[in-house]
């Protein structure tokens, strides 16, 4: 045979094959646990944390319907829906709204899988009250995201579709759909994903970011195997969404009187086009006091719009080094959510990714920037998870948020070829050392974290008002699942529930800063997150050690920050808009220019 | 191929007369002291004699006289050079050789005798000891034309080009007007890159008479710098000469051509062609095997894919002990992502050929690629361990470390390699990488800038390091090195997207802003070479030229 290009020889090129074609390589900077003689014959310690599924106990039966068991033939069957964790009914205790979907096939009228809403009854269980409060909905649901967009105290739902999005406005626990009415249902023809409600332009009244993912007709798509974006690993899956035409991020402002006007344009939303957009998280990421959105894209770059305060947006995302990964590549984003890792004062965003790849952790260097220090913090150690719903929570008060991630893979037949990943998945649980590093300590991290499922949509809330954080999984094909940390740390916890009078009713973008001995936690009240999910919007604050919250700082979106001091520690306060100390008054009020 | 020697004997004959006068005058002075005087007469004149008769041409005659003279003179190195000659001319080698080798242990500066010397060993194919004798030639007479033409032949045999065509350009010698000769002026040119020489020769070439094999040989130079029209002609006029079923190998030769011209679905056709001629001529399967594996990789080239692999594996079933055919196999199955089919067919492959190195690391690739990361890291230490002179299981064995999250192991790794086998680019590059990877990014640096020492044309290490200078913070550094990084791989869009952050930092909105608006380009289509890593079959001979090579010592 001719040598000329023997493989024998090794040709610079083929070492570059060899060397190159390359997914990303994960590192874990930390060096496994060794044990010290000592320990082999002390007592184990306690773990940290133990969470239990108590989903089925606690009443939430219902599985997630969504398209095919053993194979899925289009993209649409593959994604999942998200989960909302919201007091629909002020009773204080926060309750669970499940969305459901659907098949390719159909169902009989009364046969039809339906969303689901969970009243929490105080006492660990949870009854369906889906009926009775008017959310029986089929379709292929999506994403969820609350707010009170009409201001009169009640929490409405928006919820995403492949075809048109509904608006439950929410009466006193009951919901009517009035998405056609307000403008909001969209086209009929586009996905929706992500959502979440944000004033923009901080005239009081809550606006509304949809994101959109594919332009999908089911009349015109490929098949299995069809194309190059029809295969993975050599296996026919479905096909997508690399082949298939991006979709376009919608923005509606809210008018005031119930119903929404479609600025995406004037806003310059549509500037970026033709991503593959998940998830939305609302961050002001430059603490200039105006909201900026964050949108995890699959496949294309990510998305970071930047509020001009005009009324206009502009994607910096490239700029800032959020679209991509270290590496400069685009990654399969599917979830985001935002906190303050490292404790530095700014707001950080972690988001998970397909396979062979990591999650991506941004660091905010509070330049406009954001560093990828995925694997400096050890959280490029598992590339194969595909990763959905994720939240950052203080699951041990300590004062540092953790992590938490679902996972599971979007080709059933991944099981059958063994090509490194598998269907169902394990979740995983990173404990935040405090020093901008994490531990993986999901194997001892009790049955409900390593347990496997198709997990999607996650969200996280305080459901017994204990401080406990709990963790609510919408699973494909199984009842969702409802994560109780049995351990109690000792740690102390403080969480607000804002409402805003001049500013929107729940404070959505409302900052909040904790003084706490030396260090000073932030967060935001926020809408979205997650994998097209709706968390608690009380935010949560561990406080470790400390009893009490020494200052409290509120700067809410109409402008006014105020100070409330030393509120005791476990305990939910209410922060009212006007009833603390001002630090500094409102500014000028009314919309922003545009 | 090698020519005979072209230089007559009596140009030698006449060189030997013209450096007579060198012969140390001392040298005959004392052997004539040591030989009475009536004695050393008659030694004298039947050397005259000798000379005389080879000047005639009357070797037999030559041969006596000088016979008689160096009996009587033994230490006469003039007489053993022309005893030589004589030797040399009645195709007596070894006599002839071991007489230019005591003239030249009388005489080590009897710069004739080395010539003859050399020019004996080269038409005797004795490269090694002709080179020798003639660099010693030309030491000793930096003007001997001669000296300085068998040298440069000897070194186009040798395929020592650099130095060939230097001494032939020292030599006065015209170029004999040679087919063979100028056969082997084209190959060496284009392995130089000298590609304007190359393509004078070649054109030459195609004006002359050519042997098949001939034709073949240059059709394949023709190719190699790209005139791809004229190399396809002369097989295209080869093949027309030839019935089909007589000389089948010209129409394998014709697909290939068509093959290495980028004219791939042409080239799979006629390799079907050819496959279909050997079937109605009654040939053995075994002979398909070239073709089945050129139709293979024409498939594969043209994205036929699916008969790409059936192709390919009908080349190694035939063929199972041929290493190169489960490569080019599993090379297209790893191509098309059908990892677990890839994995088989190495196993298949090893086990007809479990020594293959090729193979083995093959196995590491195909099970790194489909995310079985023990067995990869298995195969590619195994290597590691069998003490593998080369670098690239090192490099498959760091990638699994890396996969695996363990990147202070994978840098380890690299480091042992290093002291095994030397500092490369590869080693460097990845140690940067692995350095990264474990949070050192001081010593990452350091690693990448080796790499960019080792290979500063390398887009890939100045990226690297501008990433990780970019990580620390050192902004203006990472610009320097993101900007050469495009500007050896213009459209690299990770640069761009880097350098975008990196202006940003640096508060240079309006350059940040320049690189975000090329950022989401796709990236523009790689052009890589038609083959790639491909094993491609060789090109056909005549049965004739196969036994000519076949009887070279």
């Amino acid at each position: 045979m001719n040598r000329q290009r023997s493989s024998l020889h090794m040709s610079a090129r083929k070492q570059w094959a060899i060397g190159l074609a390359i997914l990303l390589m994960p590192a874990s900077g930390l060096a496994p646990a060794q044990e010290s003689a000592n320990s082999q014959k002390a007592k184990p310690p306690l773990p940290m944390v133990q969470f239990i599924d108590i989903g089925e106990k606690a009443g939430l039966t219902a599985p997630t319907i969504f398209g095919g068991v053993d194979t899925k033939k289009y993209i649409l069957e593959t994604t999942g829906s998200g989960v909302a964790i919201f007091d629909y009914d002020n009773d204080g205790w926060p309750d669970i709204f499940i969305v459901n979907g659907t098949t390719l096939e159909g169902f009989p009228p009364e046969k039809a899988p339906t969303n689901h809403l969970y009243h929490n009854n105080h006492d660990g269980t949870f009854t369906d009250v889906t009926v009775q409060t008017g959310l029986v909905a089929t379709g292929w649901g999506q994403g969820v995201c609350v707010g009170d967009y009409d201001n009169d105290g009640w929490e409405d739902l928006y919820v995403t579709y492949y075809g048109k999005n509904r608006l439950y406005h929410n009466d006193h626990g009951v919901f009517t759909d009035v998405a056609g009415k307000a403008g909001v249902a969209g086209s009929g023809k586009a996905w929706g994903t992500g959502c979440a409600f944000v004033d923009y332009n901080r005239d009081g009244h809550l606006d509304l970011l949809v994101a959109n993912y594919v332009d999908f007709n089911l009349r015109t798509v490929p098949t299995p195997g069809e194309g190059t974006s029809c295969n993975w690993k050599g296996i026919p899956v479905m096909c997508g969404p690399r082949g298939l035409q991006g979709s376009k991020n919608i923005l509606y402002e809210n008018r005031g009187d119930g119903t929404f006007t479609d600025v995406t344009t004037k806003a310059h939303i549509d500037r970026t086009n033709g991503h593959f957009a998940f998830s939305v998280s609302t961050l002001d990421f430059d603490d200039d006091g105006w909201p900026d959105i964050y949108v995890a894209s699959d496949s294309t770059p990510s998305i970071l719009y930047h509020n001009n305060h005009d009324g206009t947006f502009t994607d910096v995302a490239v700029m800032a080094g959020v679209a991509f990964n270290e590496d400069g590549r685009e990654q399969a984003g599917m979830g985001a959510t935002v906190a303050d890792y490292n404790g530095d004062g700014r707001l950080d965003i972690f988001k998970t990714n397909f396979s062979d790849d990591t999650p991506t952790l941004y660091r905010n260097d509070g330049d406009g920037v954001f560093s990828d220090v995925t694997y400096a913090a050890g959280l490029g150690s598992h590339l194969q998870y595909l990763g959905w719903g994720t939240m950052f929570l203080d699951f041990d008060n300590d004062g540092w948020p953790d992590l938490i991630l679902a996972n599971g893979h979007v080709y059933p037949e991944v099981d059958k070829y063994h090509l490194g990943s598998s269907y169902r998945e394990p979740r995983l649980l990173y404990h935040n050392n405090g020093n901008g590093t994490f531990n993986d300590i999901s194997t001892n991290a009790g049955p409900g974290i390593n347990a496997t499922s198709s997990a999607r949509g996650l969200a996280v809330g305080d459901l017994w008002n204990d401080g406990q954080l709990s963790v609510v999984i919408n699973n494909v094909y199984a009842p969702p699942s409802l994560l109780r940390n049995t351990v109690r740390s000792g740690n102390h916890w403080i969480a607000f529930k804002t409402v805003g009078t001049r500013s929107n009713r729940d404070g959505i973008g409302a900052k909040i800063s904790v003084k706490n001995g030396q260090r000073t936690l932030v967060d935001e009240v926020r809408s979205g997150s997650s994998y097209i999910s709706q968390n608690d919007l009380r935010v949560h604050f561990g406080l470790g050690a400390a009893t009490k919250a020494e200052s409290v700082q509120v700067r809410w979106p109409s402008g006014l920050v105020e100070r409330f001091d030393n509120l005791p520690g476990d305990t939910l306060q209410t922060l009212k808009e006007g009833s603390g100390k001002i630090v500094t008054p409102n500014k000028v009020l009314g919309k922003g220019k545009g | 191929m090698k020519d005979n020697p072209q230089v007559p004997g009596v140009v030698v004959l006449l060189m030997a007369g013209l450096f007579l006068p060198r012969v140390s005058q001392c040298q005959v002075a004392a052997d004539h002291q040591r030989v009475p005087h009536h004695s050393a007469n008659a030694q004298s004149e039947a050397f005259q004699r000798g000379l005389s008769a080879l000047k005639e041409n009357r070797t037999d005659a030559a041969l006596v006289e000088l016979t008689a003279a160096e009996r009587g003179e033994p230490d006469d190195p003039r007489i053993h050079n022309f005893r030589g000659i004589v030797l040399a001319r009645l195709g007596q080698s070894t006599e002839a050789a071991a007489e230019y080798r005591e003239a030249v242990r009388l005489d080590p500066r009897m710069e004739d005798a080395y010539r003859n010397l050399g020019f004996l060993e080269w038409t005797d194919h004795k490269l090694e000891l002709a080179h020798e004798a003639l660099v010693r030639a030309v030491e000793l007479s930096p003007t001997d034309s001669f000296a300085h033409y068998y040298l440069g032949r000897v070194q186009l045999d040798r395929q020592v080009y650099s130095e060939a065509f230097r001494e032939l350009e020292l030599s006065d010698v015209p170029w004999p007007a040679e087919p063979g000769f100028l056969v082997q002026a084209a190959a060496g040119y284009v392995a130089l890159g000298r590609q304007d020489e190359a393509r004078k020769r070649l054109h030459q070439l195609v004006t002359l008479s050519l042997l098949d094999a001939q034709s073949v040989r240059v059709a394949s130079l023709l190719l190699a710098i790209h005139e791809d029209e004229a190399a396809i002609g002369l097989v295209q006029k080869l093949r027309d000469r030839h019935a089909a079923e007589l000389a089948p190998w010209a129409q394998f030769d014709l697909a290939l051509a068509t093959l290495l011209a980028g004219r791939c679905a042409e080239a799979a056709e006629q390799a079907e062609n050819y496959i279909n001629v050997l079937h109605l001529s009654g040939s053995e399967s075994t002979q398909m095997i070239p073709a089945w594996s050129l139709a293979g990789i024409a498939y594969a080239r043209f994205g036929q894919g699916d008969r790409a692999v059936e192709a390919l594996r009908h080349a190694a079933e035939l063929a199972p002990y041929q290493e190169e055919h489960w490569l080019n196999l599993t090379r297209e199955l790893m191509e098309l992502s059908r990892y677990s089919e890839a994995i088989s067919a190495v196993q298949e492959g090893l086990a007809a050929n479990p020594k293959s190195y090729a193979l083995h690391l093959r196995l590491g690739a195909a099970n790194l690629s489909a995310g079985h990361y023990a067995e990869a890291e298995a195969a590619f230490r195994r290597l590691v361990e069998a003490g593998d002179p080369l670098l690239t299981s090192y490099i498959g064995l760091a990638q699994v470390l890396l996969r695996t999250g363990r990147a202070e192991e994978a840098a380890a790794e690299l480091s042992a390699a290093q002291h095994k086998l030397g500092a490369t680019f590869l080693i460097s590059y990845f140690q940067g990488l692995s350095l990264e990877r474990a949070g050192k990014r001081p010593q990452a640096i350091t690693a990448l800038h080796e790499a960019k020492r080792l290979n500063p044309s390398s887009a890939e290490a100045r990226l690297e390091l501008g990433k990780t200078e970019l990580a620390i913070g050192r902004v203006q550094e990472a610009i320097v090195e993101l900007e050469e990084a495009l500007r050896l791989s213009p459209g690299n869009v990770q640069a761009g997207r880097l350098l975008s952050q990196a202006y940003q930092r640096a508060g240079d909105v309006q350059r940040a802003a320049k690189y975000a608006d090329t950022a989401t380009e796709a990236p523009p289509a790689a052009e890589g070479d038609v083959l790639g890593d491909f094993v491609l079959p060789d090109w056909q001979m005549p049965e004739e030229s196969k036994k000519a090579e076949a009887s070279k010592p």
